[in-house]
């Protein structure tokens, strides 16, 4: 795993924690809009949204993280970003943005060995500047290679339906 | 080769597409003149395509496709002037030629280094065998029309002019061109040289030039018009939601309304227009399709006739695209399992000749290709017996002829014996269906005991825009393809069929439909009672309950993301006029999920 490098991070948050993206993975920034829900995908997929005439994926970061669900407010922002491998576009739904912000390198420190493990491998740094603590993280590791659909493969969808016998 | 390296790649692209459709159309006259040997047009054709593609070859300075282009034009040459009869050897040897070429050019295109493989040397020493066999015609230039020839015809020169001027050039131990004795002689100005030796260009020209009604097209890189049309898509989308903006705010006879319905019609008529760029002629995949079974032929010893039509049959470049591979099985499967040696046909009252008819059409906003041929037909029990064996079937249950047939689609099935060649493997099918349903699509197959076989593949004809009725399912919007819906009827409660106190089955006087699961499908809490969607494909009908059904509008497809491929009730999505996504139902999957329940019958998958 490589450590995040300096640079500039788009700063977000969810609950009380602040959040960094690497500004160079997101594309755009907009406001909660309607989402399409797309049934059989983890509660994490909330759908999804027409982003000028591209349908892209919306992921709830709160949901994603095993956070509480929240009611989207107007502070709800959609942060679309890219991924490295294929330049798709996901959505990810944060709590707030809050500034885009210069972190030096050498305000950069590795996780902590255990939160490299496994589930937090999206974690590339944490970012200590003056007294706050910004979790650094990577796009593509929160998105994930796995398949977004959680499909019940091993039930044929038709299989739930067979008359139960007494 | 280090210089071929340093070549523009654009250059090599543009040399490979050209000599691409040069290579095709050999391909076709050669199939024509192997039927008909006596037309010349063909030869002449053959010629300028070969000529061609060796000027080409200079451009990207590719000796070796220069060298069989200038060798094969030159046996041509000798039959063009012979008028002699091409056989079938000669038609291989033009067709060896061409595949060589095409073998170089992959090369090309990988930048790999040429490999002059013996075969290839092989078949040069082949054709400079025939050439010598047929009288070295190298020599003598095609049909050269001379300067002088032109200048007295022109009235220029005198015949008695012409003469000396000739014999003066003799003398000079030709080290004059006859223009610029001409000239000197003070018999021409320069200007009547100039224009004449044009004349002259032109005369030559005439010989090689090729067919211009068919240059008045226009080459364009795919991505372009790929462009496009998603720009098309969109626009259609912006304007969907203009048009459902402004209806809140305008009386119909308000001039931004009536100005908006011209817009309207105008982006329909553009949006045709961009589709119909993308649309290509299905004609070089069937003449394609028809060599693969000649060769196959050949391979197999068999005789057989293939013939084409329908070629003017167009479709998506998406669609057409993936029809190669699944056309190639086809063919070669019903040269080597349909059609019967020639011991077998003669004994059995069949003409010797084989006949196989691929045939193209458009039908209801689908295009058909089948594939018929008058060989011995599936033999039904031999696949039963064969299913039963493999265990792939339960002999004590009973199946439809259709059933059994759809076996032969199944991976590795396979009746042959013994792995040749051709065939044998169980693959070719497999492949086939696989990719016709990717596409949307459906093989069909008709068949009769030594009567013959028919595939039928039935395909969108785009996969980007269509028409689609748009339904409401727990407050959420759908698409479903307005040609699969038979019907659409309100139910009531005396309609529902239940078992074990689940509703089942919709009754409609004689009609029952299985009623597809769609609250358990969508994960909603309730199932929508109100409506009901019958659906259609493949001859199998099901029944989907809807709160409500709203409009029919044409719909722009946009490919789900990956991740969401899997879904399995939904096959894309579209933007609806209010800018929302909306998905669209697999009428295909949700038949099968709905209708399977019902009577449990199947293969045991």
């Amino acid at each position: 795993m490589t450590k995040a490098s300096g640079g500039k991070y788009l700063i977000f948050t969810l609950g009380k924690e602040e959040f960094g993206l690497s500004i160079q993975k997101v594309k755009e920034i907009i406001g909660m809009m309607t989402i399409t829900r797309v049934p059989k995908t983890s509660e994490y997929i909330k759908g999804v949204i027409n982003l000028r005439g591209k349908i892209i994926p919306v992921m709830d970061l709160r949901l994603k993280f095993g956070l509480d669900e929240r009611t989207y407010d107007e502070r709800t922002c959609l942060v679309v970003v890219e991924m490295t491998d294929n330049a798709k576009l996901i959505a990810l739904v944060v709590d707030s943005v809050s500034e885009v912000l210069n972190i030096q390198n050498a305000e950069i420190e590795l996780p902590p060995e255990y939160a490299s493990q496994d589930d937090a491998g999206f974690l590339r740094g944490i970012g200590k500047v003056k007294d706050r603590v910004i979790l650094l993280l990577d796009a593509d590791g929160v998105v994930g290679n796995q398949d977004l659909t959680y499909l019940r493969r091993n039930i044929d969808l038709g299989g739930e339906f067979h008359v139960q016998q007494a | 080769m280090n210089e071929q390296s340093s070549l523009d790649p654009e250059i090599i692209q543009d040399f490979m597409s050209e000599t691409g459709e040069h290579l095709s159309r050999i391909e076709l006259d050669c199939l024509e003149l192997e039927n008909d040997p006596s037309n010349s047009e063909l030869l002449n054709n053959l010629f300028r395509s070969f000529h061609t593609i060796k000027g080409l070859a200079g451009f990207v300075q590719e000796n070796s496709i220069q060298d069989i282009s200038h060798k094969t034009e030159t046996l041509l040459d000798c039959f063009r002037k012979s008028g002699g009869h091409v056989n079938s050897t000669v038609v291989d040897l033009i067709l060896k030629s061409a595949d060589i070429i095409k073998y170089i050019c992959k090369q090309l295109v990988k930048r790999e280094n040429i490999s002059i493989t013996t075969s290839i040397t092989e078949h040069m020493t082949n054709l400079s065998d025939w050439v010598t066999l047929l009288g070295n015609c190298e020599k003598t230039e095609p049909n050269r029309i001379r300067l002088g020839e032109v200048m007295l015809r022109e009235g220029k020169l005198s015949e008695e002019e012409l003469l000396s001027l000739l014999k003066k050039q003799k003398e000079s131990g030709k080290n004059f061109l006859l223009g610029q004795l001409a000239v000197l002689e003070g018999k021409a100005t320069p200007q009547q040289v100039v224009e004449s030796s044009r004349k002259q260009e032109a005369m030559r020209g005439d010989l090689f030039k090729t067919d211009n009604a068919e240059s008045s097209t226009m080459r364009v890189a795919s991505e372009k018009v790929d462009n496009l049309v998603d720009m098309m898509g969109e626009l259609l989308i912006l304007q969907a939601v203009m048009e459902q903006e402004a209806k809140k705010r305008f009386t119909s006879d308000d001039i931004f309304m009536q100005n908006l319905v011209r817009n309207v019609r105008i982006t329909k008529r553009l949006q045709d227009s961009a589709m119909s760029l993308r649309m290509i002629s299905l004609k070089p995949l069937l003449q394609r399709a028809q060599r693969i079974g000649r060769d196959t032929a050949k391979v197999l010893e068999k005789q057989v006739n293939i013939v084409i039509s329908g070629e003017e049959t167009e479709a998506d470049r998406n669609v057409t695209e993936k029809l190669a591979e699944p056309l190639m099985h086809l063919v070669r499967n019903c040269v080597g399992h349909g059609i019967e040696n020639t011991q077998t046909r003669v004994v059995s009252g069949k003409p010797e000749t084989g006949q196989i008819h691929i045939r193209a059409f458009t039908r209801r906003g689908h295009v058909y290709i089948e594939i018929s041929d008058d060989g011995q037909g599936v033999d039904h029990d031999k696949i039963y017996k064969k299913a039963v064996e493999k265990k792939i079937i339960d002999s004590v249950k009973s199946y439809s002829r259709e059933e059994i047939l759809d076996l032969i689609f199944l991976p590795g099935f396979t009746t042959a014996k013994e792995v040749d060649s051709v065939s044998g493997r169980g693959v070719g099918l497999d492949v086939v269906k696989t990719e016709i349903l990717k596409l949307g699509g459906k093989v069909e197959i008709k068949t009769e005991k030594n009567r013959g076989t028919a595939f039928i593949l039935k395909l969108p004809v785009n996969l980007v825009v269509i028409n689609g009725t748009v339904i409401v399912i727990d407050d959420n919007s759908y698409i479903i393809p307005t040609l699969s819906i038979r019907k659409i009827e309100k139910v009531y409660d005396s309609n529902w069929v239940t078992v074990n106190g689940q509703r089942r089955m919709v009754k409609q006087g004689k009609d029952l439909f299985s009623l597809i699961p769609i609250d358990k499908i969508l994960e909603l809490e309730t199932c929508p009672e109100n409506l009901i969607v019958v659906i259609e494909q493949d001859g199998k009908a099901a029944a989907i309950p809807v709160d409500e059904v709203k409009e029919r509008r044409d719909i722009v497809v946009k490919s789900l993301n990956g991740e969401f491929r899997d879904l399995g009730y939904a096959s894309g999505a579209t933007i609806l006029g209010d800018g929302r996504v909306s998905l669209i139902l697999d009428i295909e999957n949700l038949i099968r999920m709905g209708g399977e329940k019902s009577d449990d019958k199947g293969f045991g998958r």
